[in-house]
């Protein structure tokens, strides 16, 4: 029972997808339009579908016409409308192929408004205002198959052939004139407009996505240029300091001779000034990249044990010369992998412990990553030094901002640094915040998103 | 016993490559400067060296090109070659290595951690050769 009822299915779903390409193919070459402009294209596929459409009915209503209900052929009979109906719409589908757009619209509403006077004329039965709803469809028409300047002609054309008709049959002609035209024209007017406000609804979005598109090629612009220049600046900044820093090493180290120890300390002082300037130019061209937005995110699959741990083994010996321990603790729930920018959350780490270790003097540091929850995760740096007065909490993110403290000299800092790691916290969709208590030590938490939207690249 | 280790170093910054002289001539390397990189190209052609040692940002060629160059020297695959620069942010060392860089020295330099570094690439290179 099973196997027959799937063989079917198959068998159904082969017959349904080769009808499907069929189909596709047959609309394809019936009723694709050839022409580039839009607004042609439409003309042209609208005539295409009408005249195909109304070839085969008409052919269908001669035949009957003939076959099945014998009609008589005479001047004005429904074979001889049928016959000229189906030379119209066949005209129409012709003069289409050959790129005749015009030419094909006015043989259909030509078809249409024919067919409203003989049926008029030859009075169907009930319908003897057929002819108004007749034209109208005829105007309906013309508003898709004619340029949007001749549908009012067409209208126009309409009360001329509803007037002749009238004076055919010799009736009167007071509701010709006054309501067949006020329909007529309005029905024109009417889809005219709406044709123009189309129109200019279009080309107004066009426009603005015209203006969104050079603006956006602008701000490109400048952002590179701003690329350019950081590096450039960088480059600049850079080979001076390298200059300084790498000949008093040089001379500390011995490699240009032996050095009195009074010579020793003054090279000693100018090597901490040009280190602590080469970290202020880094600091300063960091935040101004990040500012300028010149930077990615990048997201790649990272384990955050193993990133710790490096981090430990890269910051252990700073924390052995202080005299302080560090250590770090991974808690239930910690995820095994995240996704995460490696290398700014590095830089988010590196600068916090490097904080905490600078200003703790005994006890220690301690590294703990936590689950908050399901989508997110943290990191907290907790050290026991000399903690943040009430309030500082607020205002030690901001750029330039530093703890007022007594011990001035031991804690100098660029006033940068957490200004980047906020920064780049947040570039990752995360958040940083700190607790603290003067003399007992501080907590800084950085919780991120378990997958941080950036750009993938190959680790 | 030490190999004497022969380095090419293409920089056009006076003090990198007076420092790198300093640095190198205490121990046991033979030292060759080259001030623009198709110097430094030319002089491949016809020396032997143990490792190359490139600015990124050279006047009229930039590393990378000058990589690729140097790769397609005959024997261009053998050499290690190490880049300075200083434009140094994380992400840069990664996109070095992935350019085909065996190395990054970032400057500023610290001259006394340079030649330990040039020979454990060296040593790196042999190893995976």
């Amino acid at each position: 029972m099973a196997r027959t009822t799937m063989t079917l299915g198959t068998r159904w779903k082969t017959f349904e997808s080769r009808w499907n390409t069929s189909w596709q193919k047959a609309n394809q070459a019936l009723f694709a339009p050839r022409s580039a402009d839009r607004e042609i294209a439409f003309r042209e596929r609208t005539i295409r579908v009408i005249s195909t459409i109304g070839i085969v009915v008409g052919a269908i209503a001669l035949l009957s016409s003939q076959l099945v209900f014998h009609d008589p052929w005479s001047l004005l009979s429904l074979p001889v409308l049928f016959s000229l109906s189906l030379l119209g719409f066949t005209g129409a589908a012709l003069a289409v192929r050959s790129e005749r757009i015009v030419l094909a619209g006015w043989l259909l509403v030509g078809v249409i408004l024919l067919g409203g006077m003989v049926i008029s004329i030859v009075g169907i039965g009930y319908i003897t205002n057929a002819r108004v709803a007749v034209f109208m469809l005829a105007i309906a028409l013309a508003s898709v198959v004619l340029a949007r300047r001749s549908i009012l002609w067409v209208s126009l054309l309409c009360i001329a052939l509803s007037v002749g008709v009238g004076v055919y049959l010799g009736t009167s002609l007071d509701s010709v004139l006054i309501t067949d035209s006020t329909l007529f024209i309005s029905l024109g007017l009417f889809l005219r407009e709406r044709g123009k406000e189309s129109d200019d609804r279009l080309s107004a979005v066009r426009n603005l996505v015209a203006q969104a598109e050079a603006s956006k090629r602008q701000a490109e612009e400048a952002n590179r240029a701003k690329s350019r220049f950081l590096a450039t600046m960088s480059h600049e900044l850079r080979t001076p300091m390298n200059s300084v820093l790498g000949y008093v090493e040089i001379m500390l180290e011995g490699m240009a001779g032996e050095l009195t120890p009074k010579q020793k300390e003054i090279l000693g002082h100018v090597f901490d000034s040009g280190k602590r300037l080469l970290g202020l130019i880094n600091d300063i061209l960091d935040l101004n990249k990040i500012e300028s937005g010149t930077v990615e995110v990048y997201a790649t699959v990272m384990p955050p044990k193993k990133v710790v741990s490096d981090l430990m083994l890269e910051m252990q010996s700073l924390a052995e010369k202080r005299g302080i321990w560090l250590k770090s603790v991974f808690n239930d729930g910690t995820p095994e992998v995240v996704v995460c920018d490696t290398n700014k959350l590095k830089q988010i780490l590196i600068n916090l412990v490097g904080n905490a270790i600078k200003f703790t003097t005994s006890g220690g540091v301690t590294i703990e990553v936590v689950a908050p929850d399901a989508n997110t995760w943290a990191c907290l740096v907790r050290d026991t030094g000399v903690g943040m007065p009430k309030g500082a909490e607020t205002y030690i993110f901001e750029s330039f901002r530093q703890v007022d403290s007594s011990d001035s000299r031991e804690h100098q800092g660029t006033g940068l640094g957490l200004a980047i790691v906020r920064q780049l916290t947040v570039m990752m969709g995360g958040n940083i915040s700190v607790e603290s208590e003067l003399g007992k030590g501080s907590v800084f938490k950085v919780v991120l998103p378990r997958i941080v939207a950036g750009k993938v690249k190959a680790s | 016993m030490v190999d004497e280790m022969r380095v090419l170093l293409v920089d056009d910054d006076y003090a990198t490559c007076d420092m790198f002289g300093i640095a190198l001539g205490n121990g046991g390397v033979n030292l060759t400067v080259m001030h623009e990189a198709k110097d430094g190209i030319e002089y491949l052609k016809s020396h032997a060296v143990d490792i190359v040692v490139v600015d990124v940002m050279l006047p009229g060629m930039d590393g990378y090109q000058a990589l690729d160059n140097i790769r397609r020297l005959k024997g261009g695959d053998e050499w290690p070659v190490v880049a300075t620069t200083s434009f140094y942010t994380g992400d840069t060392q990664n996109e070095l290595v992935s350019r085909g860089f065996d190395g990054f020295l970032p400057k500023p330099l610290r001259p006394s951690a340079i030649v330990p570094y040039l020979r454990e690439i060296v040593g790196r290179k042999r190893q995976s050769a």
